[in-house]
């Protein structure tokens, strides 16, 4: 990747702003980390949703999410705004309780995993379930 | 220009953050580095994506080095870079299978320093593998 030809200057030198690919290779110290790129770290979360999944289903916030749809009950499919490189990438999620078992996970289907979406699934007991706040996070390369 | 200088530079000169530095998440005279951006509270620690059922490979990761297969729904993540003690965080998602719900979970003595035993399993905690297990971790290494 090509270098920005923004250097930011500092006594005795420059400290140039690392390169997408510095920073997905966690190369040293030479370099800053600036607010464009800190999400190319593999340490950051590249996208999270907070989502109601009751009724008309609706973003209550979010990170690089362009949207969400309603398979189903208790079955989304989480859009993201930047893809993923490939679909390596991690999720975790939980939601709020209605029994004494709950969980979001991946959606039973094959190719529930995209590079530019993830099928989720919100359960109770042994069956989807809509709640009113179900959430997720997802790391991996962009 | 429309842009930003680092704190410090130009007149002074920034630094890159310490592992300290970036622990404590308070300075505002240092800079935060590709190298040690790992060390802020707020970021991921280690996380891992891998296929649970037959032989369990390693699909995508950082900072892990391997899974361990410890029997039906039962895994060991080991981790490259140590945490500092066993009181961090971590939240998983596993795959549904058939018409069963999938969770994972831990159980009680899980976290270790440099290694995690995680589990999946059906509603009731029956447990079962799964094709897809993720996991992430947060605290202080």
């Amino acid at each position: 990747m090509r270098r920005s030809s923004v250097i930011y200057p500092s006594v005795g030198g420059s400290t140039p702003v690392a390169t997408k690919t510095e920073i997905e290779g966690l190369s040293g110290t030479g370099f800053f980390i600036c607010p464009g790129r800190q999400q190319y770290h593999p340490a950051t979360a590249k996208a999270w949703v907070s989502i109601d999944g009751t009724g008309t289903i609706a973003i209550l916030a979010s990170y690089n999410v362009s949207g969400i749809t309603d398979n189903g009950t208790g079955d989304y499919t989480v859009t993201f705004d930047t893809d993923f490189s490939d679909t390596n990438y991690a999720m975790s999620g939980h939601r709020v309780i209605n029994s004494n078992y709950n969980a979001v996970s991946y959606h039973k289907s094959g190719g529930t995993k995209s590079t530019g979406s993830c099928r989720i699934a919100s359960h109770d007991t042994a069956a989807l379930s809509d709640t009113d706040m179900c959430d997720a996070a997802f790391l991996g390369p962009q | 220009m429309p842009y930003s200088y680092p704190p410090g530079s130009g007149s002074g000169g920034a630094s890159a953050a310490t592992q300290a530095e970036m622990e404590a998440a308070s300075s505002t005279t240092v800079y935060d580095s590709p190298e040690r951006h790992e060390f802020h509270p707020g970021s991921t620690k280690a996380w891992a994506t891998f296929t649970g059922t037959g032989t369990v490979s390693l699909n995508g990761s950082y900072n892990v080095v391997s899974i361990t297969d410890n029997g039906t729904g039962n895994y060991t993540i080991n981790i490259n870079h140590d945490f500092s003690s066993g009181s961090y965080f971590g939240a998983g998602a596993g795959q549904t299978t058939g018409g069963l719900c999938h969770t994972c979970y831990m159980p009680s003595t899980s976290k270790n320093v440099g290694y995690v035993n995680i589990r999946t399993g059906h509603s009731n905690y029956v447990a079962a593998d799964a094709a897809i297990v993720d996991w992430n971790f947060s605290g202080d290494q």
